[in-house]
């Protein structure tokens, strides 16, 4: 080997000023950590993620607090108020202030404010949880047929789901509730289900279109596993984060509805106790009483509010742009 | 494929004081020294670059080597003060041309930029705004950089830019829109506009990466000539440190944030000193292929070096029949479709134990034939014969039992897995679905597998975005291998990660074959790679097949000008007598 080697670089010259050959010391880099795993810290997935980063969040406890709050109130409302909102009225006490023991006084018919406003969130709560499963089993089943399949289903689902999503929730449901003999919650949320199914849809089918064209399901795929398998052990699930975000939102957007049908007179029977219809009742009597529209009002407008912020803190947590890898 | 792009005769119009900058001073034109660059970020202090020291002369090529994560490019933003989001230089000094431009205001270093210190970024698809007519572009680089004439002096400068670029017909070309231009075509554009004002010193930032292995030399070429009459200084950034020792005559090798080794370039191939370099200058594909290429001139035949060469015994199990796939493109109208040749007539046969690598650049077909050959997708004409039946003609029953022979490890390490499920889950899906063993064998196969690609039994509780690119690729092997299968297609399987993990994930899958007796289809871009592991090779363009040969044979004796060009565009062939380190 020649002695002078280093000295010939291209162009015949010897390394300048700044330039000689130099190499760091050895120990400085950690040449073995390339490709070592990180084996203690624990698990996580994007659900740990997203559930570690909600956990952080104050608006996250808040919103847990009133929907967990509002749904005992719906399941057991017996354990809030001893008095019953319909048969104990007196019209003796019609419009007559808070007294001991019914702390929000009385309405027109002179029923106690506090038992009507409690017995009331179970109405909402139903109607709103109930189309919320429909509306994320109708328009999660649609558009993600028509995202994975594509050709002519997607066209003609497609086309459906453009027509549905033209017509007006309210006023869909207005016209089918009016034609309606036998209303309970149930019909109420189905009719609400019907119309408002199009955004899930529309939104799955996004989603769908992209996870599909990932290589995990061409390798599911190839193992032989079929369409309908990998549509649903692969891409729904990798679809689920904005059918949640979506679905918690459209939740308060049902309790809206449902409050307004009953406002109208046309959604729940009169029987039933409801934050709409009470609120419908009450506007009758505003000027002389107007505490008895404060309570039903404020009972929906801070449940539709607990559901729209933990909508809004579960699009955070699960948003793969503010999450880091 | 090989457009004739013009070059330049040495009358270039000249920058502002009418000067080719003098090559060859003593004075720097850039240095920097001791450089410290940190990001924050919700996790705390991030030291992207750590006491960085780095000399460019004038006229000189400097190259910056590094994987991702290393640091050359924050290094070179930091020289153009581009740092992105809450990147901030925290120490050191750049000092370029005699004055520090640290923490020089905004103004002052706008003028730098661009006037003194241009840019050719990396990805020329996202680097030109697509409703902009390219002359638009190059004319705003013009009149930023203070190019003082009139309308139609900046419209004639403009032309000659993109003429000097290589781009023929260059004043009708300055009319059209970015989307109408080849990725070629607009990382030539970008040189135009780095090149636009002049600078004495051009900051390429792995130029061609983007772009096509020929159309890569074509441009790193028409590059070198460029700079060279304008005497302008370049600073590289590459992965690649074959490419790099051959564009550069001083070498930088970045490893987390430090240089670990500097030098002139054939010194350190040569003789490298510190451990990264040597696994660097021992891995780097082109340079490995060429070393290989040299023991076998001189008649070795190093098994060390690559697989050895198996004999021609072995029976066919896999063969492809005069494939064709013929897609038909939407028109505006429906009925208004095009039909699309993605291959044509395309036949190889893959030997049992073999490595059969199809090579091409984008665009070449070989994915199409690969999801062919794995019954992924119909050939319109031709068969797939799976140890002599048909694929095509087997039963609902039997073609579930073919996915078990035959399975794919895809490209990109990032979609290869299903982010929900953990890395056991993936693993024991092809178990499970093919319904194999209890629950208990299938753990204990998952962790045999676990063992096979050398990654520790405790990663099974992992989920895959906790793992590195080339930790989730052999969680993708072992995926593949759960249901031992006797092919196995790798497409573009090691293109995306990093030069180190790439040559430790070849030695496995050369190991997996030794062991397991695997056959493989590797479909690649790369001839550097196919050179370390393939028996056999066949070269596609559009859709058909150039070359069917041994690697030796088309490595030593090509037949035709396409293969000799994809061989030519290994970086690396210009390093002709020089000695690398093995």
């Amino acid at each position: 080997m020649p002695e002078n080697r280093y000295q010939t670089v291209p162009g015949g010259r010897a390394p300048r000023r700044g330039q000689e050959h130099f190499a760091a010391p050895f120990d400085e880099g950690g040449l073995g950590a390339i490709d070592a795993v990180r084996d203690s810290d624990a698990p996580s997935s994007m659900w740990h993620d997203a559930w570690r980063d909600m956990r952080r969040r104050p608006m996250f406890w808040i919103s847990a607090v009133i929907i967990v709050a509002v749904i005992l109130v719906a399941a057991f409302p017996s354990w809030f108020t001893s008095v019953d909102p319909r048969l104990s009225c007196q019209l003796s006490k019609s419009l007559q202030g808070p007294e001991a023991g019914h702390p929000f006084g009385f309405d027109f018919q002179g029923c106690d404010i506090y038992a009507r406003t409690i017995y009331g969130a179970r109405a909402s709560v139903v109607v709103g949880v109930l189309s919320t499963a429909m509306v994320v089993v109708l328009g999660t089943a649609i558009g993600s047929i028509a995202g994975y399949f594509a050709g002519w289903f997607d066209t003609i689902l497609s086309r459906m789901t453009d027509i549905f999503f033209a017509i007006p929730l309210v006023l869909a449901a207005i016209v089918i509730m009016s034609l309606t003999e036998n209303r309970t919650a149930f019909t109420v949320a189905f009719v609400l289900a019907l119309f408002g199914w199009t955004s899930i849809a529309r939104i799955t089918r996004g989603t769908v279109m992209s996870v599909k064209n990932n290589e995990f399901v061409t390798a599911a795929r190839s193992l032989g596993m079929g369409r309908g398998g990998i549509l649903l052990k692969h891409v729904l699930p990798n679809s689920a984060a904005p059918i949640i975000v979506y679905a918690t939102v459209a939740l308060g957007t049902f309790i809206v509805a449902e409050a307004t049908l009953s406002f109208l007179g046309i959604g729940l029977p009169p029987d039933v106790v409801s934050w709409g219809g009470d609120i419908a009742r009450a506007q009758n009597s505003i000027r002389v009483a107007p505490h008895i529209l404060f309570y039903p009002a404020g009972g929906l407008a801070l449940t539709v509010l607990g559901f729209l912020m933990m909508g809004d803190v579960v699009r955070d947590a699960l948003d793969p742009k503010a999450r880091k890898r | 494929m090989t457009t004739q792009f013009p070059v330049t005769h040495g009358n270039l119009p000249l920058g502002g004081d009418g000067q080719a900058y003098e090559a060859g001073t003593d004075k720097p034109l850039l240095e920097i020294s001791g450089l410290e660059v940190s990001f924050t970020t919700t996790e705390g202090v991030v030291h992207a670059v750590r006491g960085a020291d780095i000399v460019v002369y004038p006229g000189q090529s400097v190259a910056i080597v590094g994987e991702s994560g290393s640091g050359k490019s924050t290094t070179a933003h930091a020289v153009i003060d581009l740092l992105p989001g809450t990147g901030k230089v925290t120490g050191g000094s750049i000092k370029f041309d005699g004055r520090e431009i640290v923490g020089l205001p905004r103004t002052e270093m706008e003028a730098i930029r661009g006037r003194d210190i241009g840019l050719v970024p990396q990805d020329p698809m996202s680097n030109l705004n697509p409703v902009w007519r390219i002359g638009t572009q190059i004319d705003e680089a013009l009149r930023a950089n203070g190019f003082e004439g009139s309308k139609a002096d900046r419209k004639e400068r403009v032309a000659g830019l993109l003429a000097e670029a290589g781009l023929p017909d260059a004043a009708r070309r300055a009319r059209q829109y970015p989307h109408e231009f080849s990725g070629g075509m607009r990382q030539r554009s970008l040189i135009a506009i780095g090149l636009a004002a002049r600078p004495k010193l051009l900051i390429a930032d792995e130029p061609t990466s983007a772009l096509d292995v020929t159309v890569q030399r074509q441009i790193l070429d028409h590059l070198d000539v460029l700079t060279q009459e304008l005497g302008t200084a370049v600073l590289f950034i590459t992965h690649d440190l074959g490419l790099a020792a051959e564009r550069a005559e001083h070498l930088v090798v970045m490893f987390k944030g430090r240089v670990v080794e500097s030098g002139p370039a054939r010194q350190i191939l040569a003789d490298p000193q510190h451990p990264y370099t040597k696994r660097l200058v021992a891995s780097a594909p082109s340079l490995a292929s060429r070393r290989i290429q040299v023991a076998h001139e001189r008649g070795q035949n190093s098994s060390k070096l690559h697989a050895p060469t198996r004999g021609g015994k072995g029976s066919d199990i896999v063969v492809a029949r005069n494939l064709t796939k013929v897609f038909s493109i939407r028109g505006g109208r429906p009925g208004a479709s095009t039909d699309f040749t993605a291959v044509d007539d395309v036949s190889f046969s893959l030997k049992r134990g073999h490595t059969l690598a199809l090579v091409g650049e984008s665009g070449s077909g070989k994915s199409t034939a690969a999801n062919m050959v794995l019954g992924l997708l119909d050939p319109t004409s031709g068969a797939v014969e799976f140890d002599g039946k048909n694929i095509a003609e087997l039963s609902p029953k039997a073609a579930f039992a073919f996915r078990r022979r035959i399975q794919p490890v895809f490209q990109n390490p990032y979609g290869s897995l299903d982010p929900t499920y953990s890395i056991f889950r993936s693993i024991e899906e092809p178990l499970l679905l093919h319904r194999i063993g209890s629950k208990k064998q299938r753990e204990k196969r998952v962790r045999e597998l676990l063992d096979m690609v050398s990654l520790p039994q405790s990663a099974m509780r992992r989920f895959p975005n906790e793992l590195s690119g080339g930790q989730r690729q052999r969680i993708a092997i072992a995926r593949a291998l759960a249901l031992k299968p006797e092919v196995v297609v790798l497409d573009e399987a090691v293109s995306a990660l990093d030069v180190l993990v790439q040559a430790q994930i070849l030695d496995l899958l050369g190991d997996l074959q030794e062991d397991l007796d695997l056959s493989y289809l590797f479909i690649t871009h790369d001839l550097a790679v196919v050179r370390q592991i393939a028996d056999e090779v066949v070269v596609m363009q559009n859709g058909k097949v150039v070359e069917h040969a041994t690697t030796d044979q088309v490595f030593d004796d090509p037949r035709e000008q396409y293969t000799r060009d994809l061989l030519a565009a290994i970086p690396g062939a210009g390093l002709e007598g020089a000695e690398i380190a093995s």
